[in-house]
């Protein structure tokens, strides 16, 4: 009996395979057509590179992505025009009748097993895929060049093609495209597209509405023009129409603006799609593409989620003045402002919800409403919003599941009252993230709100420790999972060794987690506390080998600062003048055999994956900081270059390191390393998942052996140590 | 603390209660019938089969057991297998649909799960018709037929 004559079964074996691998099984046969169509249609199209197993090339990955959008987005039109011919306006997807053509199209037939979505709206915008096409056969048939191995009529067809129309998206090079294409994988409508000389007049990024408006002015002159083309929001409502038994929603990137059509798409998605989501998550936040949000949406949403939903995230940009008193907006030819109420919200308790999150880059885009939201997600679990007013205290005590709790901006009275919460309310509360910079707080009061916590810490990001929160913390080593710092200021050598020798479920041990920090203009060099070499190595007095530390099955990460190993070989400074003040060795071979101790305590993290010795905090803008070397060259004055640090190097004891089978990233920026050719080779071959080297190319040594990884691993990442500046 | 177990073609095999545990069918059975000596038949799984799964259950005898995850997410990674269980399952694609069949039975969902993967992984990175001829699987899908259906699901295709 074949394990595929048993649904449950099949289906466990389609949950291991990619859409590319899906999209090959429905073709085998009519059984597993019918088999894994359902699981090819539950996420569409793939829009991640977790669908793409192979290649590595984040470039390729892109490009197919992309081209998975190209070929959907033709699926979408199609069905759109199909419903213009039929007076169909949308409805319930694979329960429509046949109408007049016979087969209903490709999206009503499957559009019912789309679960989960994921659309920015540059996705959708891209092309007009019938003209383009007609194009293109006009093309051919005239005996114009526009087949893939002949491109006499435009030099690189695609790399202008890449850098110009793809760069907003996926940051793409032009190599990577013609590799691709040179595979065979030609996809026509991008030929056409450049033949046609759409991306030749200059292409701008940010607007996606201004991509659309350029294809559509190309509709009119062509002489193949087809029905008009629908807006794109126009056509994401469509689709959406199309896909009734939808969870999971994820916009991004989306226009948000006053304009009528805006708010009737968005009232749209928020009565007819967010009440049957479960999860919608909506992102506007890219850096290449910068989109204001009327504060008219958030409320919007949070009125009509419904009880089925579950995680509700939402980005948004919104300035705190307009949302905190009524908002009014001119009413387009008239000079009288309208009040324009919140949506109304009753307040029965929305049990589904366990995660919500609705930050803002700049300023809370919190409406009037949201606090009658905080009190109806009555299970939540989890929380992130940009800060915490007092407002809201009362509302969050009812919070009693949280679990985990992201702030992005603390003031001494937000801090104090997570305190006072952890000991009242939020009991099961074990999980806290702080991203802003707090010195401006009171002493103390992160100190208290570390030890309030009687579920136990699991997770700490938070950007400094004073002396007394380190003390609190290292109170909560049983229970540690995940502790990130973005400067390890308080933090001494020995809580570092506290911390990692009585954590036994530590994963992740980050005291240096970002580099540096910019506040209104100022840079804030970050402050990381260095490991003592001899703390690192804990040596037992009485038997001379390592005392075994609790966390080294478990731990993941390791990034700080090893220091205090004398390097004798080191003679001249980062500038190449004589090293002061250096460190001497207390007999001869000390260096190599703390070195040696510092690999074997490494080689009992059996399954780290990063390892990470040194970052860059280099503030490359201040002209402070550069002087002359040795050689009269203006070079970056690197004050904080490790010298009395691990060499990194097979005769020191690497190898070691060997058993590391899970390495993906060594780091080892501005740092007296002596890596070379043959230590990169070793890295290599022991670590099969490397991925990521850091610090490379100090020394001639390292910019051999950062050649030789260019060539024969090009997969593998190189952040180098120079910087053209 | 041994029970026997009792295979399709009338096999006694004694193992240790903790291992044959590993099978939540045989734990629920035996929690049913409290302390008992009496056999175990296992109708539908032969010596040949029973004795791998066995060898499975033994190596994982000390795994913790697993907690099935809250994800509604269909999609899982397949290239997590250990190497152990990776050499575990070399072998002829009858004993492995055999293998996955006695693993949904006994419901030991571990094996059941690097089972499937293992079958996941000879499907990936083939083409239908290479499928098709890994499975021995008849195409019964007319041209037409087969052109339609690259094109619906065009945006899936690996280029």
């Amino acid at each position: 009996m074949s394990v595929f004559e048993i649904p449950e079964l099949a289906h466990l074996i389609a949950s291991y395979l990619n859409p590319y691998d899906l999209n090959r099984c429905v073709r085998v046969n009519k059984t597993w057509h019918t088999r894994y169509i359902p699981f090819l249609w539950h996420a569409v199209p793939p829009t991640s590179s977790d669908d793409v197993d192979e290649p590595k090339d984040l470039d390729l990955v892109a490009l197919r992505l992309y081209m998975s959008w190209n070929a959907f987005r033709r699926i979408v039109i199609e069905d759109y025009q199909y419903s213009l011919r039929h007076g169909d306006d949308g409805g319930t997807g694979g329960e429509r009748g046949g109408g007049g053509d016979g087969v209903l199209p490709t999206l009503s037939r499957y559009g019912h097993w789309i679960r989960k979505l994921n659309i920015s709206q540059a996705d959708i915008s891209r092309f007009i895929p019938e003209i383009t096409q007609n194009k293109f056969n006009n093309n051919t048939s005239n005996g114009s060049s526009s087949n893939n191995s002949s491109t006499s009529s435009y030099d690189d067809p695609f790399v202008g093609f890449g850098l110009s129309r793809l760069g907003a998206a996926f940051s793409m090079s032009g190599s990577a495209l013609s590799q691709s294409m040179a595979g065979g994988g030609v996809d026509h409508d991008l030929m056409s597209l450049h033949s046609a000389g759409h991306f030749d007049d200059g292409f701008v990024p940010p607007n996606p509405s201004r991509k659309a408006t350029n294809i559509r002015t190309a509709t009119t002159t062509s002489s193949t023009a087809v029905a008009p083309e629908p807006s794109d929001k126009k056509l994401l409502h469509h689709l959406l129409a199309r896909c009734p038994n939808l969870q999971s929603l994820e916009l991004r990137t989306w226009d948000d603006d006053d304009s009528e059509e805006n708010r009737a798409f968005w009232k749209a998605i928020a009565t007819d799609v967010v009440p049957r989501l479960q999860e919608l998550c909506v992102n506007r936040f890219n850096i290449a593409h910068y989109t204001r949000t009327s504060p008219f949406t958030v409320p919007l949403l949070l009125a009509h989620c419904s009880s089925k939903m579950q995680t509700l995230k939402l980005e948004v940009f919104a300035p705190l003045s307009q949302l905190s008193s009524p908002i009014r907006r001119a009413r387009r030819g008239r000079n009288i402002e309208v009040p324009d109420p919140e949506p109304d919200m009753d307040d029965s308790p929305l049990t589904g919800i366990k995660e919500l999150s609705v930050v803002s880059k700049h300023e809370a885009p919190y409406p009037p409403s949201w606090l009658l939201f905080l009190t109806r997600c009555v299970n939540l679990e989890r929380l992130e919003v940009t800060r915490i007013l007092p407002t809201w205290y009362g509302a969050l005590r009812g919070c009693v599941n949280l679990r985990s709790l992201a702030v992005r901006e603390v003031s001494t009275a937000c801090v104090q009252f997570i305190a006072d919460a952890l000991r009242s309310s939020f009991l099961l509360l074990d999980e806290i993230e702080i991203l802003q910079d707090y010195d401006d707080l009171e002493k103390g009061a992160v100190a208290d709100m570390i030890s309030a916590c009687r579920a136990g810490w699991k997770l700490v990001i938070i950007p400094t420790l004073d002396t007394a929160a380190a003390e609190a913390l290292v109170m909560h080593c049983p229970t540690l999972e995940r502790l990130e710092l973005k400067r390890s200021a308080g933090l001494t050598s020995l809580q570092m060794q506290q911390i990692l020798s009585t954590s036994p479920r530590l994963t992740i041990f980050d005291t240096m987690y970002d580099n540096g920090d910019e506040m209104e203009g100022d840079w804030i060099p970050p402050v990381v506390t260095k490991f003592a070499v001899q703390d690192f190595i804990d040596l037992d007095p009485n038997t001379k080998t390592l005392k075994p530390w609790a966390c080294e099955s478990t731990l993941k990460v390791f990034a700080a600062k090893l220091t205090g190993i004398p390097r004798p070989d080191i003679t001249e400074d980062f500038l190449g003048l004589p090293r002061q003040r250096k460190l001497q060795e207390t007999h001869p071979g000390q260096s190599q055999e703390l070195q040696g101790r510092v690999y074997e305590r490494f080689a009992r993290f059996t399954h780290l994956e990063e390892l990470k010795l040194g970052h860059d905090d280099r503030d490359w803008e201040n002209e402070e900081n550069y002087v002359e070397d040795a050689y009269r060259d203006t070079v970056y004055n690197d004050v904080d270059f490790q010298y009395e640090c691990m060499e990194l190097t097979l005769k020191s004891g690497l190898g070691l390191l060997e058993g590391l089978k899970d390495m993906k990233t060594i780091c080892f920026m501005r740092m007296a390393t002596r890596v070379g050719r043959e230590e990169i080779k070793w890295m290599v071959k022991s670590w099969p998942q490397l991925e990521y080297i850091s610090g490379l190319d100090v020394e001639d040594t390292e910019e051999e052996a950062a050649e030789w990884l260019k060539e024969k691993h090009p997969d593998i990442t190189i952040v180098p140590y120079t910087i053209d500046y | 603390m041994t029970v026997i177990l009792v295979s399709s073609d009338n096999q006694d095999f004694k193992v240790d209660k903790e291992v044959a545990e590993r099978s939540i069918l045989i734990k629920n059975m035996l929690e049913d019938v409290g302390e008992s000596d009496s056999p175990i038949p296992l109708p539908n799984v032969t010596s040949a089969v029973l004795t791998k799964v066995i060898e499975y259950c033994e190596h994982h005898r000390n795994d913790p057991v697993q907690v099935p995850e809250e994800t509604d997410d269909p999609r899982k990674r397949s290239n997590d297998i250990e190497e152990w269980d990776m050499k575990f399952m070399q072998v002829d694609q009858e004993m492995l649909f055999e293998i996955i069949l006695a693993a949904n039975y006994l419901d030991i969902k571990p094996l059941l799960d690097v089972g499937c993967k293992t079958v996941a992984n000879i499907i990936k990175g083939k083409t239908p018709e290479e499928i098709r001829k890994a499975f021995n699987i008849v195409n019964d899908f007319t041209p037409e037929e087969e052109a339609q259906i690259k094109k619906e699901n065009e945006w899936a295709e690996d280029r």
